[in-house]
């Protein structure tokens, strides 16, 4: 009898099992370990919150999981990220062993990624190592030193002594990784690699260090246990004097001659000029490259997972052949459910990962890593942030059916509290809907996020009253019928921000246009440079409308995410989209905008259309309304304090499961 | 038909290099005195440890320009290098001089030309960089893409 799930069997490529080696895997996919947490101790000590968080990966039902980035050597060279785990001494094996066994208590095999970050190491030192001095393109990153042959030998057997102490902790093999530019990618790479000895010049001179690297590691430990290599098929810096994408297929190749037992293939670094992981990136844009790396290299297993966030698509490719495992993390950060919802055919409750790049952004900032869908990510050790049955049953009542509403919803009516959620408009999504309908770099990304409340609201039974505003008289006749209110109904605009109108002159709502429900005019001027103002602005010039940015501030994208910001800038110069900084806008005819700058210079700017996309303000009102009304009552996201969806989706999470 | 840069190589068209420094008063401003940033072409570099660079430096007076020896990155007198490829030079010559560091702009998003930053992040911060590349349209940190 076929005991296979209804998913498991649809998607019977992706949950095929397999062997490799000597190893049974249960199914074709395998956890990446593409995000470093920052969860740990300052010397690389492994924390209470990492293991809780390492065992929901563990738990994640993938059949191969690799654990994150741990660096081999004393000194930190190689350490890339402030709290990053080590692995150069047996002090830290203890963790480690707990780590193997969540792994293989889930069925999984257990793989410890061992990361020298080369150009992107020695954050605690002042100073990197590579194999060149070529300067930083980022600043977060510490200037560079040569490395010294006899440092380079020493590096090999630190990294083999890292891979001998991760299979003596119980992992079934260890991997290497160039990925994102790494010491291993630094090697491979011309663009960090002018050596003139033996380690640099040619191709097979580059890719002697990965062929040393691959030989001492496997001679470490032993046949008996598997070597992964993450490898480029595209560095993207080729425009910079980087690998061509034949020469990533060539040190593939050379990897493979040299016994590797697996390739992640991989593209991009941190600091290439095009974006790789964003999503800007239509999925599945890089598929061709593990393709690629599969025909050339036929006898070697080949993991990708780039910027291909979808099991559906990720089994389709495993059935044609482009690659053998599918490697995800950021789909599992975001949902760690995901594969058990894609075997149980349930993938229509899955949070999707939007890939807003909120994890690489803390990252960055030295803070560990949050995922914007998923508030439980790192807080997995608080039980405060656990969904868990409530000890007294409230009727609860959330003004507000947009991303904070929503979240609070369904934590509270899974803890058995009975909820019914109120929204003026006629759909869930609140203001999301806006943006994600003029999102330029993947509006699907977004409206994913509006179709899982939809999905959920009815799996879970919340009721949700649409098209029904909470007045004061509707809350005289509602009156005793709920013992919790929540105010989630968003900002509001900043009426004393708002120009005088004057000559027939009208101030648009940027969220009326947003939503299609106001024509735009064909000559624009918005208000605002923040996300909503450039979102907006960015849409309508693509569509064909003439639009202007004028921004109070003396820049643009304040409030937009450091990892984002880029995105913007290069639209708005792509679609040659006029921008004022330090400018005012202080009247508004029916045919034009008058302007301040900070010099004090008037300037009259042609317009039938003046969108005020200006900063927001929290919306106290309702909250002053019904605070002598009902026993409790709290505020949650742009409510609050605008802050974006991010902070809304948190603070909707965090107030559900504690309420 | 004038001489271009790329005909004059990059040290012999420092006049436009001034003049561009000039018209960034407002941008140098965001800098402390001292502060240097330097410009380089491939074919000038090539040419390392004899080769020299563009130095603006940052003072009370606006910023100075100057040609100063480059004999490789790690000894590089500058804070941070904006690395031109020679193609490009006369397309940031030609953007006019009014337009200042701005006209590095294009070529650093096209990728056609680098940003090297030397000196380290907190360096950096302190010197005033942060402003002054956002005065420059760039993100300080940059991009994770």
């Amino acid at each position: 009898m076929d005991e296979r799930k209804a998913g498991e069997k649809k998607l019977k490529h992706l949950f095929e099992p397999v062997k490799w080696g000597r190893f049974e895997i249960k199914n074709r996919v395998k956890y990446g370990a593409c995000c470093v947490s920052n969860f740990n101790t300052r010397d690389g000590f492994i924390t209470p919150r990492e293991l809780a968080r390492t065992k929901v990966i563990a738990e994640t039902g993938a059949g191969i999981i690799t654990n994150q980035g741990a660096y081999p050597d004393p000194l930190g060279e190689g350490k890339a990220y402030f709290s990053q785990v080590a692995l150069f001494d047996d002090k830290f094996l203890p963790q480690f062993e707990t780590i193997a066994r969540y792994i293989h208590d889930n069925g999984g095999m257990a793989i410890q990624q061992i990361l020298h970050a080369g150009r992107y190491g020695g954050i605690d030192l002042g100073y990197c190592i590579q194999p060149s001095v070529v300067p930083q393109t980022l600043p977060h990153f510490r200037p560079p030193r040569e490395i010294t042959k006899e440092q380079i030998r020493e590096t090999i057997k630190q990294h083999a002594d890292a891979a001998k102490r991760a299979i003596k902790a119980g992992f079934d093999g260890t991997e290497i990784t160039s990925f994102m530019g790494y010491l291993l990618a630094n090697f491979c790479s011309p663009f960090t690699n002018k050596r003139n000895d033996e380690y640099g010049g040619s191709v097979e001179n580059r890719g002697r260090f990965m062929r040393e690297l691959i030989s001492e590691i496997k001679e470490a430990q032993g046949d008996d246990y598997m070597l992964v290599a993450r490898l480029n098929g595209a560095e993207l810096m080729d425009k910079w004097g980087g690998n061509s994408e034949d020469e990533c297929l060539e040190l593939m190749k050379m990897a493979g001659d040299a016994g590797i037992d697996m390739i992640s293939v991989t593209v991009g670094w941190q600091e290439a000029p095009e974006s790789s992981i964003g999503r800007d990136v239509p999925p599945g844009h890089w598929n061709r490259l593990a393709a690629r790396a599969k025909k050339e290299l036929p006898n070697v297993p080949i993991a990708f997972g780039v910027r291909l966030p979808d099991p559906v698509m990720a089994n389709a490719c495993i059935e044609k052949g482009d690659f053998d495992y599918w490697e995800v993390c950021r789909p599992l950060l975001a949902d760690p459910q995901l594969l058990h919802k894609a075997a149980e055919d349930r993938l229509e409750e899955t949070r999707r990962c939007i890939g807003s790049l909120n994890c690489l952004s803390r990252l960055f900032r030295d803070l560990p890593y949050t995922c914007t869908m998923n508030p439980a990510l790192g807080h997995e050790v608080e039980p405060e942030y656990h969904i868990t049955p409530a000890a007294v049953k409230k009727r609860i009542m959330i003004i507000g059916a947009g991303p904070a509403g929503m979240e609070c919803a369904m934590a509270a009516k899974q803890r058995g509290h009975e909820v019914t959620v109120f929204d003026r408009e006629d759909s869930i999504g609140g203001l999301l809907r806006g943006y994600a309908a003029n999102d330029l770099a993947n509006r699907d990304d977004m409206l994913s996020v509006v179709r899982h409340y939809e999905v959920m609201a009815k799996k879970l039974g919340i009721e949700v009253k649409l098209g029904v505003e909470v007045t004061p008289k509707l809350m005289r006749d509602l009156l005793h019928q709920f013992d919790v209110a929540i105010v989630a109904a968003g900002a509001r605009n900043d009426e004393n921000m708002r120009p005088k109108t004057a000559d027939g002159g009208v101030l648009t709502d940027a969220y009326e246009v947003a939503l299609g429900r106001i024509k735009p005019g064909k000559k624009v001027v918005v208000i605002g440079g923040g996300r909503i103002g450039l979102t907006l602005a960015e849409s309508l010039t693509d569509q064909g409308h003439e639009a202007i940015i004028v921004e109070s501030s003396k820049r643009v994208g304040n409030d937009v995410a450091p990892t984002w910001k880029w995105r913007h800038t290069s639209w708005i110069k792509e679609l040659k989209i006029p921008v004022m900084t330090s400018t005012r806008v202080t009247r508004v005819t029916a045919s034009s905008a008058t302007v301040v700058n900070a010099e004090g210079e008037e300037k009259e700017l042609a317009a039938d259309m003046v969108i005020y996309a200006a900063p927001q303000k929290p919306n106290q009102e309702v909250f002053q309304a019904l605070q002598w009304m009902v026993d409790e009552v709290h505020m949650i996201g742009d409510a609050m304090a605008p802050r974006g969806m991010t902070s809304a989706i948190h603070d909707g999470y965090r107030l559900g499961c504690r309420i | 038909m004038g001489q271009t840069v790329t005909d004059a190589g990059l040290c012999g068209a420092l006049q436009r290099w001034r003049e561009m420094g000039e018209a960034s008063r407002e941008v140098f401003a965001a800098l402390e005195p001292g502060a240097r940033v330097g410009l380089i072409s491939q074919a000038e570099m090539n040419q390392a440890p004899g080769a020299r660079m563009v130095v603006w430096q940052a003072g009370p007076e606006g910023p100075t320009t100057a040609l100063a020896p480059f004999a490789g990155f790690a000894d590089a007198p500058a804070d941070m290098v904006f690395l031109v490829p020679d193609e490009a030079l006369d397309e940031v010559a030609a953007a006019g001089p009014d337009k200042g560091l701005g006209a590095l702009e294009g070529p650093v998003r096209s990728g056609d030309a680098m940003l090297f930053y030397i000196a380290p992040k907190g360096d950096l911060l302190d010197a005033g960089y942060e402003e002054f590349m956002e005065r420059l349209g760039f993100g300080f940190l940059g991009a994770c893409r």
